[in-house]
């Protein structure tokens, strides 16, 4: 297999690692923007 | 400082563990993408600097909700329950991300995304354990009969984790063992690229400890709302 095809494979993943890791802590960012933490 | 200030506010904490996190991220990508090609796997190897780290998280948190609900289970403070609930749900997301990868990395090597060999039986196994924890949560009204469910399947879930790292080593198959083998304290990779992937295993642990402090505050505060509505 191709170098430029297993870049899609490494690209998918880098993506959704950066999908799961900041649009994770943008949503409880947002959450605790909405309601607050504990006081 | 008045009450609203006081609550939108990220705690000093989590901010200081957010704030490293991203940095240690940064250097830990960095790094990954320096560090020279595997002789055999090419820069496919690059999957795996991010990859080892997640399914490190979804362990770590599996066990961690599991300490959680022992303390629970010992004091009877609901705040256990919650925090116990939290690093599920993270351990749940990194687990979900790990499979992900391991897919992506399976098929320009195997040529399949998915065979049930068993590192990735038991990956599933552990997987659905966890999706079928909160749907428990979901089907308990009573928080405290709900409480004590989920911390026995928090308990008995962890029993996975363990089978899931040994599957490489007692049912030898496709999957290669593991990338840093704890059991004869070795690894198979060149100096660099154990750099990379220790730097971004570290970040990601950050995250997973900045998102699982944010995510109990949270939880505390709702909990706090639904009393103060009752």
């Amino acid at each position: 297999m191709n170098s430029s095809s297993l870049g899609i494979y490494v690209t998918a993943v880098y993506v959704a690692t950066y999908a799961v890791l900041f649009g994770y802590a943008a949503y409880l960012l947002w959450r605790h923007s909405e309601v607050g933490g504990e006081d | 400082m008045n009450h609203a200030e006081k609550t939108s506010r990220l705690d000093s904490a989590s901010r200081a563990l957010l704030t490293l996190a991203l940095v240690v991220f940064a250097a830990g990508q960095y790094l990954a993408f320096k560090a020279p090609p595997d002789v055999q796997q090419g820069y496919l190897i690059r999957i795996l600097y991010v990859h080892v780290g997640a399914a490190w998280v979804a362990y770590l948190a599996f066990f961690v909700a599991m300490v959680y609900a022992v303390l629970y289970l010992w004091k009877q403070d609901a705040a256990y329950d919650r925090l116990s609930a939290a690093s599920a749900e993270i351990g749940l997301l990194f687990m979900l991300l790990t499979l992900f990868g391991g897919m992506m990395w399976a098929r320009p090597t195997w040529g399949v995304f998915w065979t049930w060999e068993p590192r990735l039986t038991t990956s599933a196994i552990l997987t659905a354990f966890y999706v079928g924890y909160f749907l428990l949560r979901h089907a308990i009204e009573d928080p405290e009969f709900r409480a004590k469910a989920a911390a026995a399947a928090a308990i008995l879930g962890v029993v996975n984790i363990p089978i899931n790292y040994m599957s490489v080593y007692w049912w030898r198959s496709i999957h290669q063992t593991a990338t840093f083998d704890v059991i004869n304290r070795k690894t198979h990779m060149e100096g660099s690229m154990v750099v990379a992937m220790l730097v971004n295993l570290l970040a990601i642990t950050l995250f997973y400890l900045a998102f699982l402090r944010i995510k109990g505050a949270l939880a505390a505060r709702a909990a706090a709302r639904e009393e103060w509505d009752e």
